[in-house]
């Protein structure tokens, strides 16, 4: 019941984000916590000391940009959140997630060429994302969302998936 | 408040420490720390458990936590019931409800139950599980709340809640053999207080043993004996030391009552019974005697002038020459008879189952003649004397004291018949001495209670019948007996000595009231008085004559001393030489009573005498008895001769007068003229 009250507060404190936020379907609301949490049992490489922040980046068109938007300053790792959206990779720095929409599909290579060697970890949602060299593969399976590892992509770019990680992952490729 | 607590302390000393028997309470307070040490013991394991098991659910929360992040974190709520149905296989853990950040439950498992997610029973609920977690202190079930975290992120909890069987089990298990220990300790200590009980109380049992020997007995040399423990062995210590001092103190408690009871039935000086012991032991005597019908004699023994021996060899001869006495005296008793010293120099003896009376006399005299034997005192050698008086029963008394006063009284009259004398008690004598004992008691304070008078007889010149004088009589006015006659009394006075002061109130009257007559012109101008021997012997008499017609301004020339015969042939030197000094003075000397004495008409002629007075039983009949009457002329005419004065005494008729007239005699007196009479009665008749 308490905590039924606080949610009550604070959808009456932020009525439009939370609005924004719900007008999405659940599938991206689930996509952009995964975003989130994922991380939590992923270790990183280092970004350089002036990068405070905790930087999602998102290239190409998706509606996760806005539902990032929304959980903006939250701490990830420790990091407040910084959400970044551009067309251009090198007009971002500092980025730890990559986030590819299916609409990049065409500079894939490109892209994960560029967050590999910066050691960003890359995400997609699109088919065949892991196969293709891409890191993590958000996938609808038995009308659920899991997941697909690729560690070999992962140890190249530095970035080592934790076992529990593993163990719930739909698929993982070495 | 206060009271009440007092009373409950009571009431819980009583009920805890009951007035019993060492075993008892040794087990009782065995028994509390048994109970108090088992209860601490089991609380303590309680918290140690709790904590430790605390300490373990804690663990494996926190390993579950990690298990599950991810699960929780991606909402793979199969998972996490995958990972919880691990615990299957640890019977402690009871269940495990995990928990999201929003506190919806995710995932839960029960021991009991299969695992399952949705249907979450009620105790499950959250709330219910706070609660829980809040009161777990106490409660056998644990239950401990882990957070689940990740990178400072919280993911939710991990409630686990340990079996409360197991606690409750392993306190069970605790308690029973806590129980078992602590009855095998009371046993054991059930045994040793039993056997220290006995040996105490062995010990106890024995003293008190001797403590009741020792006041059963009265023995209070009996002491204490064995080996006890150290406060038993301190204990009869003091026991036996009471006992030496109880001892100590009995004897020295015996000895002075027998030195009390000594002091109180002997005379110290002789060692001989006293008054008290003597009266105890012839009661007894008397009291055998007259249920066998015996005869009894009591003999009361008194030395003759033993004042004299003390006063002329002082007290300590006495004393001594009293226990020579008492050694005599105890020769001649027999060894069932008992002598005793009733005090001074008074002894008694009395002899029972007498045969005969004439028994007792001889035992007297037999006491007699041994006392008369030389006392040799100090290089002095003494002579004593003792009369003794006899008293028997059953003739002279019944009872002790009796006999006592009656054998006193029998040895009075042995001083009466000349000293060293037995006499036996008579009845008729008793009563004369008791009489004469009391009218002495009587004259000794007669002077002061004023009982005495003076009479006064004129003398008469026989030719004009004119009073020439006077003769002062003393009379004695008895409140009970009346008028007491002067020969009864006046020896008595001599006897005791009494005679002393009343011979000098007499002189001083005498003076004193004829001082008044000559100051009033009264009939008397001169008085004679009488002198006893005894006044002569130990008198200053001219001193006291001389004293007295100073005090009343008289001419000694007025006044004469009227001596007997016999009072001058005591000490005829010394009566001679006082009459000489009298005479100096001027007082005239008469020679009262002449012719019943034995002086002879030659000694008259040595005496310093200025008048004689005849005695009247020569008047009786010298008016009928020509020898008397010849006699009578004889006396006359010698003093005539010899110029002394002649006054006949007792003038009863005119015959008589007519004789004494014929013959020369000028002076007389009797009751032809004038009776003695109080100086008031005198004044009257020369009144009328």
């Amino acid at each position: 019941m308490f905590f039924l009250k606080m949610l009550m507060v604070l959808l009456l404190l932020f009525p439009l984000s939370a609005l924004a936020a719900d007008e999405q379907p659940l599938e991206y609301r689930i996509k952009a916590n995964y975003l989130l949490t994922l991380p939590l049992f992923i270790e990183l490489p280092s970004q350089p000391s002036s990068c405070t922040a905790f930087s999602v980046c998102v290239i190409g068109d998706t509606p996760l940009t806005e539902l990032l938007e929304a959980s903006k300053g939250k701490r990830i790792k420790g990091r407040p959140l910084v959400v970044m959206k551009s067309r251009e990779p090198d007009r971002m720095n500092c980025c730890h997630i990559l986030f590819i929409a299916s609409s990049e599909q065409y500079r894939l290579q490109k892209l994960l060429a560029w967050a590999n060697q910066r050691g960003i970890l890359t995400i997609s949602d699109m088919r065949g994302f892991v196969k293709q060299g891409g890191m993590i593969n958000l996938v609808m399976v038995n009308n659920k969302i899991s997941f697909d590892l690729n560690q070999a992509a992962a140890r190249s770019a530095s970035i080592s998936f934790g076992t529990q990680l593993l163990r719930l992952a739909n698929d993982v490729s070495n | 408040m206060m009271s009440a607590t007092n009373s409950m302390s009571r009431f819980w000393q009583r009920r805890l420490l009951p007035a019993g028997s060492f075993r008892s309470r040794i087990m009782l307070i065995s028994t509390i720390t048994l109970v108090l040490a088992l209860s601490c013991f089991v609380l303590f394991s309680w918290f140690s458990y709790t904590h430790e098991s605390r300490a373990r659910l804690s663990a494996t929360g926190d390993i579950i936590a990690t298990d599950i992040g991810a699960a929780l974190a991606f909402g793979d709520d199969p998972a996490i019931t995958k990972a919880l149905a691990v615990f299957k296989a640890d019977p402690a853990i009871h269940r495990i409800v995990v928990l999201d950040s929003n506190n919806q439950v995710r995932a839960y498992y029960h021991q009991a139950e299969a695992s399952l997610k949705g249907s979450v029973p009620d105790e499950h609920r959250p709330e219910a599980l706070s609660t829980g977690v809040a009161n777990g202190l106490f409660a056998a079930a644990i239950i401990v709340e882990r957070p689940v975290l990740k990178d400072e992120l919280r993911l939710g909890t991990v409630v686990i809640e340990q079996n409360a069987r197991i606690i409750i089990n392993k306190m069970v298990v605790l308690l029973t053999l806590g129980t078992f220990f602590v009855l095998l300790l009371l046993i054991v200590s059930y045994l040793l207080a039993d056997r220290f009980q006995r040996k105490t109380t062995a010990q106890i049992a024995s003293l008190t043993e001797t403590m009741q020997e020792v006041s059963r007995t009265k023995d209070f040399s009996i002491r204490v004996s064995g080996d006890y423990n150290k406060e038993m062995n301190l204990l009869s210590n003091c026991f036996n030391g009471m006992l030496s001092e109880i001892a100590q103190r009995d004897s020295m408690l015996l000895k002075r009552q027998d030195e009390l009871h000594w002091m109180a039935n002997y005379d110290l000086l002789t060692g001989l019974p006293n008054r008290a012991l003597f009266l105890d032991r012839l009661d007894q005597a008397l009291l055998h005697a007259a249920r066998t019908g015996e005869q009894l004699a009591v003999l009361f023994i008194d030395l003759d002038d033993f004042k004299l021996v003390n006063d002329t060899h002082g007290h300590s001869v006495g004393d001594q020459l009293l226990q020579m006495v008492a050694h005599r005296l105890a020769e001649q008793t027999r060894a069932d008879d008992t002598l005793a010293r009733l005090g001074g120099d008074e002894f008694t003896v009395f002899l029972h189952n007498l045969q005969f009376i004439d028994n007792a006399l001889l035992v007297a005299r037999k006491h007699l003649k041994s006392l008369l034997e030389p006392y040799s005192i100090d290089g002095n050698t003494l002579y004593v004397s003792a009369s003794i008086g006899v008293a028997l029963f059953p003739y002279h008394g019944a009872t002790s004291e009796l006999l006592l006063k009656h054998a006193d009284t029998a040895m009075y009259l042995a001083k009466e018949m000349g000293k060293n004398h037995v006499e036996l008690f008579n009845s008729g004598l008793h009563q004369q001495v008791s009489e004469r004992l009391n009218l002495a008691n009587d004259l000794r304070g007669a002077l002061q209670r004023g009982e005495l008078e003076l009479y006064f007889q004129p003398r008469v010149c026989l030719h004009d019948k004119s009073w020439v004088g006077a003769e002062a009589l003393l009379r004695w006015h008895h409140p009970e007996l009346g008028m007491v006659p002067p020969d009864k009394f006046i020896p008595l006075a001599e006897e005791t000595g009494l005679i002393l002061s009343i011979g000098e109130w007499v002189i001083g009257e005498a003076c004193r009231q004829l001082s008044r007559w000559q100051a009033e012109g009264g009939p008397i101008s001169s008085l004679s008085v009488n002198v006893s021997p005894l006044q002569l012997q130990r008198q200053d008499l001219p001193a006291t004559i001389q004293g007295a017609l100073r005090l009343n301004r008289l001419n000694p020339v007025c006044f004469e001393v009227e001596i007997t015969e016999s009072a001058l042939m005591r000490d005829m030197e010394k009566s001679i030489a006082m009459l000489q000094e009298l005479r100096q003075i001027g007082v005239k000397i008469s020679l009262d009573d002449f012719g019943t004495g034995y002086s002879s008409l030659s000694t008259l002629r040595n005496l310093p005498i200025d008048v004689l007075k005849i005695d009247r039983s020569f008047l009786l009949r010298v008016h009928e008895s020509d020898n008397d009457a010849k006699f009578l002329a004889a006396i006359i005419s010698m003093a005539d001769t010899l110029q002394i004065g002649v006054v006949a005494e007792g003038i009863e008729c005119t015959e008589q007068e007519q004789v004494l007239k014929e013959f020369g005699c000028s002076e007389g007196q009797g009751y032809l003229y004038a009776r003695p009479m109080p100086a008031s009665a005198l004044d009257r008749i020369v009144a009328c």
